[in-house]
């Protein structure tokens, strides 16, 4: 029998497949976890009333920013079940080796975030047509996602992309767990750490790191920061996960 | 061609050795019984070859190829054994698919006739299959895969008779149709023998024999009548197995290298004379002592009454 | 530390306390769970059709509720009549004028019953005699740049002999839904991430009541009145 020589590409092309169709009950937990954000919005995040020169007003402030953090912990927790025994050991039922199955892993998780990404948004608008629906309103603000679809499409592509830094991040906190357990620990301990550590201008490190992120205004540097992140902390993965042995 | 190529092979847990220098040749196209104790190494070796785990030291090759972490070793060649980790989220049918997607000579026809052959159904998932039906389907997987090495670790783990019966009938067909490299690692070497052509004898993680089957049959030979004659007969040969039988009679096992004339005197001294058959032998050469359970039996009473 | 950065911390522990849960429990091996197949595929069917139909549902929505070109003037009405002038606000704010010929010298000015009438009112006593008493009443309600102002009840003036009545007709209530876009979307707009929005909703009014020079005007009570003399 003659031996086939194959190439990683299309391995990974195969092996990509394959875990989306292995992982397909992860769409199960985030329609759950949307629904459940859309559930949790539905109350708004403030109120107001007043009487402005004799103009009554009645305020109720809403947010879909819960959808999207949920979709974003449903990323981190997806990324770290990948890299638990039960599904990692997956791979080894057919081909693969180590470089192929981070490789698909990666194709996996980008695919996951911009699923993630683009429901979280839509179901954004679904909260809005609820509320809508449900409220006797009179005056309901666009938030003009309708009317400027470049915005839309920067919503979709920037949930996306946090989703996605949280999927790497899981993967990564999945794979140091699998080396060492105490590693939550560790990662605990830094993080109280980092709230508690006051850095110049009045704010701790936690702090900081948050809005390196999040108060990033310029679409481009977002992007740089965003990939820079994930690339930093996928190839921590890859090397963690070159110490492990394939299959036990 | 050689298919697998190891030299002092070791692993290490630890300070505990699983494997130490195992050094041996496989050809091509052969089907090798790989036999020893539990805990002998026979796993840990198997998976070394396959490449899910890594070597401590030595050189191992398989299709001339380092398999740790080989996508070519990966795809050319397929591991079946009891703890195989399937999707959880696919059923039968799709692992079927995702296989056929995965090995290029997948023999999607036998694999559906073995498939309704041993009355699976296809809606069916991995998980909730009884032992001996996750080791059936595995076989499935292996045979079907038609990969140049094809390594079954206990494939026959809660099989009844009758399935493991048609399994190694079954392999026996398709190997003559498809000849490949296949290992085989087993409890049962009496139900297997017949298929194999080579054995590998695995002991306290070293190669203790490598020899054709049809050589095995005939490499020990069983001794018995009376202690002193015995005794006198097997002074400078190692002892495999040993058995009292009544007060005055005995029955030994030793390599079998006497000559003919040698082997008539032995009759004409009133011994008798008897072949092993293979699963015995390698029971005897895998026992630590050389009586058996017998000898920790017969410890316990003679400390009784000394 | 500044009370946002408390805030912020307050918010990272919490969404991390909150990550630190999932992943344990994630890593923890909850066993491998299997979904039925078919179910999955209708769930995934049924939410994204959901999710289609409201994008599209919402969009037509959305559309017929725009009203374009919203004036122009920002800040308040008040403060520019009071500073500038009233021309400066933009006409298109004007809810209702009235013009009324006054021959007698003195005008009383009030409410019905003395209830209090919350339009802050300024009166505007001119250089000239021209027995003329002229009044425009301002009325804005602008959210998130879509104007509502035709929607506000404009007050009533009448006349009575020397009496001039203001009547301020029942205003509903406005019941307004503020959306604050996504923060995903927050971050490259203008806006700051943690600020409530108060400028996205802009409501005012505004009676602005111009006299003779020689007329004298007494006020009632329940009325909020300023003068602006010459």
């Amino acid at each position: 029998m003659s031996i086939t020589k194959p190439s990683l590409t299309n391995i990974v092309k195969k092996q990509y497949s394959y875990k989306l169709r292995a992982y397909r009950q992860v769409y199960n937990s985030l329609i759950a976890l949307q629904l459940l954000a859309i559930f949790f919005s539905f109350n708004g995040v403030g109120s107001m009333s007043g009487n402005w020169g004799g103009i009554h007003l009645n305020i109720n402030y809403y947010s879909a920013d819960i959808i999207i953090i949920f979709t974003m912990l449903w990323g981190l927790n997806s990324a770290a079940l990948i890299t638990t025994k039960a599904y990692r050991f997956d791979d080894f039922a057919f081909v693969t080796n180590r470089l192929s199955g981070n490789m698909a892993n990666l194709y996996v998780m980008l695919t996951l975030s911009v699923i993630g990404g683009l429901t979280s948004i839509l179901s954004g608008v679904l909260l809005k047509l609820l509320i809508y629906y449900s409220t006797d309103v009179q005056i309901f603000n666009d938030t003009r996602l309708m009317s400027e679809p470049n915005l839309f499409v920067t919503s979709i592509l920037s949930a996306s992309m946090y989703v996605f830094l949280f999927c790497v991040l899981g993967y990564m906190i999945g794979m140091l767990f699998q080396v060492n357990k105490m590693i939550l620990v560790a990662l605990a301990a830094l993080f109280i750490w980092g709230l508690f550590k006051d850095v110049s201008g009045g704010s701790n490190v936690m702090v900081n790191v948050f809005t390196f992120f999040v108060s990033e205004s310029s679409l481009f540097l977002f992007f740089i920061k965003m990939m820079f992140c994930s690339i930093l902390l996928f190839s921590i993965s890859l090397v963690i996960s070159n110490r492990m042995e394939v299959r036990q | 061609m050689k298919v697998i190529e190891s030299k002092e092979m070791t692993k290490v847990y630890g300070k505990t050795y699983a494997l130490n220098g195992i050094t041996f040749e496989i050809e091509e196209n052969k089907i090798t019984g790989i036999i020893g104790r539990n805990g002998a190494g026979k796993t840990t070796m198997l998976k070394i070859i396959a490449g899910l785990f890594k070597e401590t030291s030595g050189e191992v090759r398989v299709f001339s190829e380092k398999p740790f972490n080989n996508l070519t070793v990966s795809a050319n060649m397929i591991f079946i054994d009891d703890g195989m980790i399937l999707p959880a989220s696919l059923n039968l049918k799709e692992i079927l698919d995702e296989a056929e997607r995965f090995y290029e000579n997948w023999d999607s026809s036998l694999a559906n006739r073995l498939f309704d052959y041993f009355s699976l159904s296809p809606n069916q998932y991995h998980s909730n299959l009884s032992k001996g039906m996750k080791s059936t389907f595995n076989m499935i997987l292996g045979l079907s895969a038609k990969c140049p090495l094809t390594i079954f670790d206990e494939p026959t783990t809660g099989m009844d008779a009758g399935v493991r019966h048609d399994f190694y009938r079954v392999m026996l067909k398709d190997y003559l149709a498809y000849p490949r490299t296949i290992l085989l690692s087993s409890h049962h070497l009496e139900e297997i023998e017949d298929l194999l052509e080579d054995i590998l004898l695995i002991k306290d993680g070293r190669v203790h024999l490598h020899l054709p089957v049809a050589d095995l049959k005939e490499w020990a030979i069983g001794l018995s009548g009376k202690k002193d004659l015995i005794n006198e007969w097997v002074k400078t040969k190692k002892v495999f197995h040993e058995k009292s039988i009544g007060h005055n009679n005995l029955y030994v096992v030793v390599k079998n290298d006497f000559t003919i004339r040698e082997l008539e005197n032995i009759t004409l001294s009133g011994l008798d004379v008897f072949p092993v058959s293979s699963s015995d032998l390698c029971m005897y050469l895998t026992q630590k002592t050389k009586g058996g359970i017998d000898d920790v039996y017969n410890k316990a009473k003679s400390d009784k009454y000394s | 530390m500044t009370i946002l950065s408390g805030i912020l911390s307050l918010f990272i522990l919490v969404f991390v306390a909150i990550g630190f849960f999932v992943i344990w429990r994630g890593l923890k091996g909850v066993k491998k769970s299997y979904v039925s197949k078919r179910y999955l595929k209708w769930l995934i069917r049924v939410y994204v059709s959901v999710l289609v139909l409201s994008i599209i549902w919402y969009s037509l929505l959305s559309v017929s509720n725009r009203i374009e070109d919203v004036p122009s003037t920002s800040g308040n009405f008040y403060d520019i009549a009071v500073n500038q002038s009233v021309d400066e606000i933009d006409p298109a704010f004007i809810g209702k004028q009235w013009s009324i010929d006054y021959e007698k010298n003195k005008l009383n000015i009030g409410t019905v019953d003395h209830e209090y009438l919350e339009t802050p009112i300024i009166v505007y006593r001119s250089d000239k005699n021209n027995r003329k008493i002229s009044a425009t009443y301002y009325k804005k309600l602008v959210v998130s740049e879509n104007d509502y102002s035709k929607e506000v009840k404009s007050i009533d003036l009448t006349l009575n002999q020397d009496r001039l009545l203001l009547y301020q007709p029942a205003q509903p209530d406005f019941k307004i839904v503020l959306f604050k876009k996504e923060f995903t979307i927050r971050q490259f707009t203008e806006e700051k991430l943690f600020e409530k929005r108060e400028e996205d909703v802009s409501a005012q009014s505004l009676l602005y009541i111009s006299i003779p020079k020689d007329l004298t005007l007494i006020a009632e009570d329940g009325l909020n009145i300023h003068y602006l003399d010459n």
